[in-house]
């Protein structure tokens, strides 16, 4: 662990571990985020092999995310299952709709229970934090419905808290920028298929190649509009390197490519307030 | 918001003195799934980035949800 964490957050972090503690196991759900990381890291530190950590593994989830869930597992030693299932089954999250998350949530979370139950864990836990609770984000109506532990968002832990804890536990994802499903690239009303995520997947694998930090590729039924972080606009906008990620996002499957001027915004496809 | 994807040449002729404005040579422009899309004279001679967030700040208080670059992929010395 390094540097001190500061209280009132000392004491959070403390009472989240005692309360885990009176728990006989738990699953976390896990995508190797910061916010997962931080309560499977707390979840081992209460329960130790009682304490494991599950990833959903789905079309929805890229390949990079994935590897970077297992290693961040390693580096917690937690006991990492991989659970797979496919979002696509259900013709109400491939109609997209505003309510999109709750339907993915609702088959997450109903599967990780099963595993939850074959495991003999009485606990299904996520990162939700309390930044998250203001969003438009329907799949938190999912979790609640089915008694998820979110001990972040009942503690009142904003993302910036759950960022100082995860750096005092020493993870290394203390500061990984956030990565939400691949279907949030695509439009409300434009039906999420393989096709498409796996462009939006192959167009971000480019920024990445670039080493663009904060970026979003939202597909716009095949126009690429490219979200980076502001800091990082100038050099995508410069010469080479803008034909370069034109070229390699117009290769991943998308007809035109356009760069969006206001730079990476969270949620920029939710429904307009 | 436009109604749908045509722009009056009015708006047009707008959004171009918007973006004149704010130093940026837009040699067309074009609105798809409520994304403006602008076409810049020379995509070399793109502002900083100061000067494109509050072009898009402008464009976007006209009701343009998404404000945009076209992005060439053609090599000048080729063209």
């Amino acid at each position: 662990m390094s540097d001190q964490l500061p209280n009132p957050l000392r004491e959070t972090v403390d009472t989240i571990v005692d309360e885990m503690r009176e728990m006989s196991g738990m699953v976390v759900a896990f995508s190797g985020g910061v916010d997962s990381s931080v309560v499977a890291a707390l979840a081992k530190r209460a329960l130790g092999s009682e304490a494991r950590a599950v990833t959903a593994v789905s079309e929805t989830l890229a390949g990079r995310e994935l590897e970077e869930a297992k290693e961040v597992a390693g580096e917690i030693g937690i006991t990492h299952d991989m659970m797979e299932f496919s979002e696509l089954d259900d013709p109400r999250f491939k109609e997209n709709t505003p309510s999109r998350c709750f339907f993915c949530q609702s088959m997450r979370f109903d599967h990780l229970q099963e595993i939850a139950e074959t495991v003999g864990c009485e606990v299904l836990a996520s990162g939700t934090n309390a930044s998250d609770a203001g969003d438009h984000r329907p799949g938190l109506q999912a979790m609640a419905e089915r008694g998820v532990y979110q001990p972040l968002l009942e503690y009142d832990v904003p993302k910036e808290d759950v960022r100082r804890i995860a750096r005092w536990l020493g993870l290394s994802v203390w500061d990984k920028p956030a990565k939400a499903c691949l279907s949030s690239r695509i439009p409300h009303g434009q039906r999420v298929t393989e096709r498409s995520l796996r462009r939006v997947e192959a167009a971000e694998e480019v920024l990445h190649d670039h080493s663009f930090r904060q970026f979003r590729v939202r597909d716009h039924d095949g126009l690429a509009r490219i979200e980076v972080a502001p800091d990082e606009l100038d050099r995508l906008m410069r010469g080479d390197r803008r034909r370069s990620v034109a070229e390699g996002v117009r290769a991943a499957g998308f007809d035109r490519v356009v760069v969006d001027m206001s730079g990476y915004r969270s949620g920029s496809l939710n429904p307009a307030s | 918001m436009p109604e749908d994807d045509t722009l009056s040449e009015e708006t047009r002729a707008a959004i171009r003195r918007v973006a004149d404005d704010h130093d940026l040579d837009v040699e067309d422009v074009e609105l798809t799934d409520e994304v403006l899309v602008l076409h810049p004279a020379d995509s070399d001679r793109i502002p900083e980035t100061e000067a494109i967030q509050r072009l898009a700040d402008a464009l976007e208080r006209m009701g343009f949800r998404y404000v945009t670059f076209e992005v060439d992929t053609d090599d000048p010395e080729d063209s």
